[in-house]
């Protein structure tokens, strides 16, 4: 068997090619080291945010994502939900130590739910006739 | 109200309006319960439904429904930072003999709904399914988002999505793991259709399929796809989530790249965007199929895990099992049995069908790129630098060029590991 299984690091050399004549720059870079996508996390979340404002939401009195408990995501070494959320909604406040939880711009993809290593967001879907409403689709 | 109904779909995407319509047109009562306003609403896909498929369990759709381009070009692209090594297929036919259209599925499911409803179905909007009811050891009904919101039924068809919550609450199917489901991001972006046209080489009506492997995604292993509508495109790009925890990567950014890659963003230059959406495909293949059937319920569509990502398969995997559940529902009535002995015809039918035959064909393609990342990285890498030496002319002889490329290939990766990954790609994909 092939001797990555289990492997689940990216490994920043895995597509350095070599040769005399080279690869441009942005080939060499592993995922997640790609200047090409160096953005500060201010500027995703902005364009996100201006994403989401194309969007018609319905949104509900009461949170269908629930932080099941803020004291994992204190301890959490890498934020996840921070990064991988495509509408940003999870943003870890340093100073009170809370993962906030914007679910008024959720897209109910369910990614936090999934992506979550320690299943640490409680996840459902909003009321009936709550939450986003495609109109493209 | 009356609580009692023969059948209750929970979901009105299309497994389960391909469900609930097939139930009604042989004169069952059936009632369908979905989340959003209206039936749409909430719903998601690339974009490409195929006609054969829809036509089998509605027919003559073509004549009415809201498509938005008749598919006659489908590409594929192997892409680097600033090239692609291009293939595809124009097929000519496909315009008299629709293989497939581009759709918005808040447009086309109202459509498909409406349809479904004149047959006799019967759909409650705004109804969110919060759990299934299970008494004696069977599912019994559901319990909704409403107040006294109690329905019962004689079987229940699971068609709710990929976030197949009635399902992992009931114990009926694990969670979800991040290596067998991934998350896809889509903007539709607005574009005067002669420009559409004119950009992507297109008669009025025809319609493009592009699908962008490799640097597409920043080599993490996913794809792109940019589909035409009437008056807009529809770009996107979806990866397995694991992967994007992993590399703490925002599926926003990844869909950014793809917009802002040269080949890429001279086709949408101008557009406005209309809409940005997400939503998870379920990706694992034939292994994560869970229990599709059991005492007083059956599963389909994206809730069984049934779709093809090879092939960008998915839409017609969930009517097809959903006209499955259907017939097998019809049968359980007349026989007045519905316990797991005589739904489990349903999972014998998705076995005959090409929908487990071709999950089955592709079981092991999930965990082989997910080992293998180099099809996403080096590969497509080398291959477009390959394309670029050969076809760069500059007065090195031809055989100088290929031993530049035999020497780049040999200092990547070694031949025989180059050899034993192409073997393994042959015999997972052949």
């Amino acid at each position: 068997m092939d001797d990555r299984q289990g492997v689940t690091t990216v490994d920043p050399r895995a597509d350095g090619l070599a040769g005399e004549r080279s690869l441009p720059a942005d080939e060499r870079h592993a995922p997640g080291n790609d200047p090409g996508l160096a953005q500060s996390r201010a500027d995703l979340k902005k364009q996100i945010e201006q994403k989401l404002y194309l969007l018609q939401f319905q949104t509900d009195s009461e949170s269908h994502l629930v932080i099941i408990d803020q004291e994992t995501c204190r301890h959490c070494p890498e934020k996840w939900c921070n990064y991988f959320c495509p509408a940003a909604v999870y943003e870890f406040d340093e100073s009170s130590g809370l993962n906030l939880v914007a679910y008024e711009g959720c897209v109910e993809c369910g990614t936090c739910r999934i992506g979550c290593p320690y299943r640490n967001i409680a996840w459902r879907y909003p009321r009936g006739g709550f939450g986003v409403q495609h109109r493209y689709g | 109200m009356k609580t009692n109904f023969p059948v209750i779909v929970v979901g009105a995407g299309l497994a389960g309006l391909a469900a609930a319509y097939t139930l009604a047109r042989s004169g069952v009562e059936v009632l369908v319960l979905e989340r959003g306003d209206v039936p749409g609403a909430k719903n998601l896909m690339g974009g490409v439904l195929y006609r054969r498929p829809t036509e089998e369990v509605f027919p003559g759709f073509a004549q009415g429904a809201p498509v938005e381009r008749r598919v006659t070009r489908q590409s594929f692209w192997l892409m680097t930072g600033d090239s692609a090594i291009t293939a595809g297929y124009h097929g000519g036919e496909w315009m008299d003999e629709p293989n497939a259209f581009t759709v918005l599925r808040a447009r086309f499911d109202p459509w498909l709904a409406a349809r479904a409803e004149k047959a006799g179905v019967r759909i409650i909007n705004e109804t969110t399914v919060t759990e299934l009811i299970v008494e004696g050891g069977r599912v019994a009904g559901v319990r909704t988002s409403r107040p006294r919101g109690d329905l019962y039924a004689d079987v229940v068809i699971i068609a709710q999505g990929v976030n197949r919550l009635l399902l992992e609450q009931a114990g009926l199917a694990p969670p979800l793991e991040p290596r067998e489901v991934a998350v896809a991001v889509k903007e539709v972006i607005a574009l005067p259709r002669e420009t559409i046209e004119s950009r992507f080489n297109l008669e009025p009506g025809e319609g493009a399929t592009i699908e962008m492997l490799g640097q597409a995604t920043r080599g993490v292993v996913g794809a792109g796809f940019l589909y035409t509508n009437l008056d807009s495109v529809s770009i996107g790009v979806g990866v397995l989530i694991h992967q994007l925890v992993e590399t703490k990567l925002n599926p926003n950014t990844l869909l950014e790249g793809i917009k802002s890659h040269p080949m890429v963003r001279r086709l949408i230059a101008g557009g406005e965007t209309k809409e940005y959406t997400a939503h998870m495909i379920p990706e694992g293949g034939y292994r994560s199929v869970p229990q599709v059937y059991g005492d007083g319920f059956l599963v389909a569509g994206d809730a069984a895990m049934l779709c093809n990502g090879i092939h960008r398969e998915g839409s017609n995997l969930a009517m097809i099992s959903g006209k499955l559940a259907a017939e097998t529902v019809l049968e359980a009535r007349a026989e007045g049995d519905f316990s797991a002995r005589t739904l489990s015809r349903y999972r014998a039918r998705l076995e005959e069908s090409f929908i487990l035959k071709d999950l089955k064909k592709y079981e092991n393609t999930n965990e082989f790129f997910d080992h293998h990342p180099e099809f996403f990285r080096l590969y497509p890498a080398l291959l477009n630098r390959a394309a670029h030496e050969m076809l760069t002319v500059d007065g090195v002889p031809k055989k100088e060029k290929q031993a530049l490329v035999w020497k780049m290939v040999r200092r990547s990766r070694a031949p025989w590991r180059v050899a034993r990954d192409l073997y393994l790609a042959w015999r997972t994909l052949g």
